[in-house]
């Protein structure tokens, strides 16, 4: 291994070195979460910046295992700076419940997870090989069971847990089938040989049976209909800062992988696979959209509402080399950003002991958190795509990557589709800014705020202040405004940065 | 004498059998193992093909080793969840896991 | 003309134009944005800083959409009119709020959303035909089409009009959302919103996609007459009267429809008078309801009655916008209605005379409504103060200029008599 592939590698290696050394930290801090909290958020924002050496370096193929290049390289950073919000949303959220019953230990392993959660999912962007997909994908899982299990003193996320891990498994079971049949067929584990075997001609049985057996896997994954079951349960019952985590980056690593799959091959666009897509892609918005109509918790809406956005993602990805890359990345970009607004301005009201999920819980919400009420409200209207917010650009991005009667088909059903979907968000936009009930009695006592702000008793000072999740629900706002207005210098970005696609 | 075909519907029957005992089992172990046969399933493909295919590098069973490795870690977390699980109502049952509707 | 760019990779500008059209409803806009604004001076009582908020936000989007030359500009401006007016019927309406503001919405949002597909479909087409990626207005005028493209196009921008102005059987949201709105945002949605559907109409629909509209003529002509006889018999059978006026907005911009889609000069001309008049009429009735409810508490026309002689001025100022409605010589609407039907008299002679029995429908429910309200003996408790200084001023700026457009029409015609000859509309006949 040359010392350049060590420099296009180097993300890797300082998010997997610094992961060992987050759970070292841990182990000597004692009780308190905080040193493991900033050795994490180092240990991400030298792996930022490491993004930078490895650029120099691009676009280098590591053996066969692994090709680091532009939109790699974006992915990857989009990864790390996204896990390095959900972790500044998570401190307070987990700080108070890491003490009680769990024996004394500090909760610092759950960075060390959330870090290794990330290398996963920066492995998998980058994957050439089966093998990385392999191990990026069960990287991430595997983190996943344990952050989602990780409050121990709540039984249903150890259920949900372990229902994504025996759900996770099976579908891993499935990729991999797929990927031993795929072996038989080509003699090769790199991706791309598949995908040509895939696009010579008639391909053999073996072949076509192995891209079944991986959608199975990778549909899991994302969430994507018929394999999205599990969403409203995991993203209910996990914690919410690694809901958020599984929103964005355990489905944008995917979404990546399947377009460094699918676009260069020209296979997206290529015989019968764009109809699978575009039906996956259609019951995915339906569904989604359908199902959140009747959710009355707005984490459960979120996960319908996730299922949604991979449904227009996989659009973008069907629209061929050139356009795919771009148009996700952005579009990725504009998610990551209104989901994590959202999760982090949940969390930021979760902190104690109440969840802060019930749909009723948040009215009145604008007068007595006017900010966090804004940046929920603005990361809810960008999901649903209106102007001067980054999903409007997003959906505009998904229309103009359309091209030929087939995809306006899906872009008028995504304009369908967006239309429902605007109703849900906008409920609950319009509960915050609706007045609080006058009688707040026996409901109103179970969330201290509400509690808190009727009765006119002071609420607790921790609740109150301006915490590390406040300032992620900002970072996140900013974020959406400003690719709401001036998206240009992003998208020249993407587009240089993606231009082998 | 037996052929790699042999060894193909080995897995397959393996992994439907796996498939299904992830799916009907009652028990939080059973159904643990049932994803277990069906990744040890894909480990007799990949290591069957090593031995009867053409392919001259022996990746399959290189692949094999990475994913006994990743399975052990998923039993290991799997476990612990088991474990507390128990700890709280002391039993393994699915169905007690009001959850797992699917 | 200003233009700046602002995603030039796309070929997305930020160019703004004003020509005599857009000019007319500028002046309108910041007549009835002042309007608003006073009108909905004492009568908020809560987050009174957010309200101005979101009606100058509403304004934004108006301005940008009677100025937007680039079409991205105009779907932008377009969607963004849209969230600060939920708000401002969901936050400040009154009790059937929410179901108003959603379904106002929604229906919004399905036609908007179908322009911004057309509307991309269209930079699309042009770019593969010529190259040129743009979505410039004039780089994109005279694209040609295949008939069924251009009509599916037509349509989805048609869809994001018909909504907004609202054409007959896509005005589900409007009574609903007029009566539930606060004075202000009524004031906005009947005064401007509507508006920006005609214009648009004027301004993209006619000249972007000419051979679709010319097949598509009659079946909106017959549209807007089913709206002016439907509107008007609704409003006759209406008991509140913030929901009367609401459906004579149907009736009155039906006409609207049927003025543009003539497609002669003097419909079009007809047209764009009959909006003015209408967004200043309507609007100053709007106003002169909402008030009419914070004095009385009520709206029921049974439980009205007699404000003639309780107040004076607020009684003479509903008289003459009474008489508005009508269609009275020597207002705005009288012009507008009678240019419209003189320019779909030739082309469509039935849907004239069906549309001329509109009229008469709008005088009877007029005269009820007046008579119901202003005259008869005041009922029980009813107790209403007379307006003061300021509303006087108010509503007489208002209609000054209603009788300004009904008396010295060809001043506005003079400022439009460019556009029809761009349009190639030649007066009288069809095209």
């Amino acid at each position: 291994m040359s010392s350049a592939d060590f420099l296009a590698l180097s993300p890797l290696v300082l998010a997997a070195g610094g992961s060992i050394i987050v759970l070292l930290v841990s182990a000597f801090a004692g009780k308190r979460p905080a040193p493991s909290f900033a050795a994490a958020l180092v240990v991400l924002a030298l792996a930022l910046a490491a993004i930078g050496l490895a650029w120099s370096e691009a676009p280098r193929a590591v053996g066969s295992l692994v090709k680091i290049d532009g939109f790699t390289l974006f992915a990857q950073a989009l990864i790390f700076a996204t896990a390095f919000l959900v972790a500044l949303a998570s401190y307070r959220y987990m700080a108070p419940r890491s003490g009680e019953e769990s024996g004394g230990d500090s909760g610092g392993e759950y960075y060390f997870l959330l870090l290794l959660a990330s290398l996963g999912a920066s492995i998998l962007a980058a994957a050439t090989s089966f093998v990385t997909l392999f191990l990026g994908l069960e990287l991430l899982s595997v983190s996943l069971f344990s952050l989602i299990a990780f409050r121990r003193e709540k039984t249903i996320g150890a259920q949900a847990g372990f229902m994504y891990l025996i759900l996770a498994g099976a579908s891993s079971a499935f990729l991999l089938f797929g990927m031993a049949l795929a072996f038989m067929a080509t003699g090769s584990l790199k991706t791309a040989d598949l995908a040509a075997a895939l696009v010579s001609g008639t391909p053999d049985i073996l072949v076509l049976a192995s891209l079944g057996l991986m959608t199975v896997g990778i549909g899991f994954k994302l969430a994507a209909v018929p394999f999205h079951l599990w969403t409203p349960e995991v993203y209910d019952a996990a914690p919410t800062p690694v809901t958020a985590f599984i929103a964005t980056v355990s489905k944008g690593a995917m979404a990546v992988f399947l377009v460094r799959f699918f676009a260069p091959s020209g296979l997206a666009s290529a015989g019968a696979y764009p109809w699978i897509f575009a039906a996956v892609a259609a019951l995915s918005m339906f569904a989604g959209n359908l199902l959140a109509l009747r959710e009355r918790r707005i984490k459960r809406i979120l996960a319908y509402s996730s299922i949604a956005h991979i449904g227009y993602i996989l659009i973008a990805i069907i629209a061929g080399p050139g356009r795919a890359a771009p148009t996700v990345a952005f579009y990725l970009v504009a998610y990551f950003a209104a989901s994590l607004g959202a999760f982090a301005a949940i969390s930021a009201l979760s902190q104690g002991d109440a969840e802060h999920d019930g749909l009723d819980s948040y009215r009145g919400l604008a007068s007595r958190r006017p900010g966090l009420a804004a940046g929920l409200a603005l990361a809810m209207l960008s999901l649903a795509g209106l102007p001067l917010t980054a999903g409007f650009m997003g959906k505009f991005l998904i229309f103009a990557a359309g091209e030929g009667a087939f995809l306006w088909v899906l872009a008028v059903l995504l304009a369908v589709n967006s239309t429902i979907s605007i109703y849900y968000y906008l409920r609950v936009v319009s509960i915050m800014y609706s007045p609080a009930p006058e009688a707040e009695t026996a409901a109103g006592e179970a969330f201290g705020e509400a509690a808190g702000a009727t009765s006119g008793t002071p609420r607790p000072r921790s609740a109150r202040a301006f915490g590390p999740a406040a300032a992620v629900v900002i970072v996140a706002a900013v974020v959406v405004i400003a690719l709401g207005i001036f998206p240009g210098p992003l998208i020249d970005l993407i587009r240089s940065l993606t231009s082998g696609y | 004498m037996i052929g790699l075909d042999h060894y193909l519907v080995l897995a397959a029957a393996l992994f439907c059998i796996g498939f299904v005992g992830a799916v009907v089992k009652r028990n939080a172990i059973a159904v643990l193992m049932g994803v277990e046969l069906m990744l040890n399933a894909v480990n007799l493909n990949l290591v069957a093909f090593d031995r009867f295919g053409v392919h001259v590098v022996p990746l399959g069973q290189s692949f094999a080793v990475f994913i006994i490795a990743v399975a052990a870690a998923e039993v290991a977390v799997a476990l612990a969840i088991i474990l507390t699980l128990y700890r709280r109502r002391s039993n393994t049952r699915v169905d007690d896991l009001d959850m797992l509707k699917w | 003309m200003e233009s700046h760019a602002w995603i030039p990779s796309l070929g997305v500008s930020f160019t703004l134009g004003l020509d005599g059209l857009s000019l007319l409803f500028v002046i309108l806009t910041a007549l009835m944005g002042a309007a608003a604004v006073l009108a909905s001076w004492k009568s908020l009582g809560r987050k009174v800083a957010l309200f101005h908020a979101a009606l100058a936000l509403v304004m934004a989007g108006i301005y940008g959409v009677f100025l937007s030359v680039d079409l991205f500009l105009f779907a932008f401006m377009w969607e963004l009119m849209l969230i600060p007016m939920y708000f401002l019927v969901d936050v400040w309406g009154g009790p059937g709020r929410h179901k108003a503001s959603v379904k106002f919405f929604l229906f919004s949002q399905a036609g908007g959303i179908l322009m911004f597909v057309a509307v991309v479909a269209l930079y699309v087409l042009h770019g593969r035909a010529t190259g040129v990626y743009s979505f410039d207005y004039r780089v994109l005028l005279g694209t040609a089409f295949d008939p069924a493209a251009g009509m599916l196009l037509m349509l989805g921008f048609f869809a994001a009009f018909a909504v907004k102005l609202p054409v007959f059987p896509l005005h589900a949201w409007l009574p609903d959302t007029y009566t539930e709105a606060p004075i202000g945002g009524s004031v906005l949605l009947a005064a401007l919103l509507s508006k920006t559907a005609g214009y648009g109409m004027i301004r993209f629909l006619l000249p972007l996609f000419p051979d679709a509209v010319r097949a598509f003529a009659p079946i909106a002509v017959w549209l807007g007459v089913a709206g002016i006889v439907y509107g008007g018999f609704m409003a006759f059978a209406q008991k509140d009267l913030k929901r009367l006026v609401s459906y004579t907005s149907v009736s009155h911009l039906g006409f609207v429809l049927v003025g543009i889609f003539t497609l002669t000069a003097q419909g079009l001309d007809g047209a764009v008078i009959q909006m003015l008049s209408h967004g200043l009429g309507t609007g100053a009735l709007f106003v002169l309801v909402g008030w009419l409810e914070e004095r009385s508490g009520t709206r029921d026309l049974d439980r009205l009655g007699g404000l003639w002689s309780m107040a004076p001025r607020l009684g003479a100022f509903g008289l003459v916008l009474t008489l508005g409605l009508v269609g009275l010589p020597g207002l705005g609407n009288f012009i507008g209605e009678f240019l419209v039907l003189s320019g779909s008299f030739h082309a469509y002679l039935a849907a004239t005379i069906v549309a001329g029995f509109g009229l008469v429908v709008a005088m009877v429910y007029a005269l009820r409504m007046f008579q119901l309200s202003f005259h008869g003996s005041p009922s029980g408790a009813l107790a209403v103060r007379d307006l003061d200084a300021p509303q006087v001023l108010l509503l007489g700026v208002l209609v000054a200029a209603l009788v300004y457009l009904g008396l010295f029409p060809q001043e506005v015609l003079k400022l439009l008599a460019a556009l029809g000859a761009s349009l190639g509309l030649t007066p009288g006949v069809m095209p």
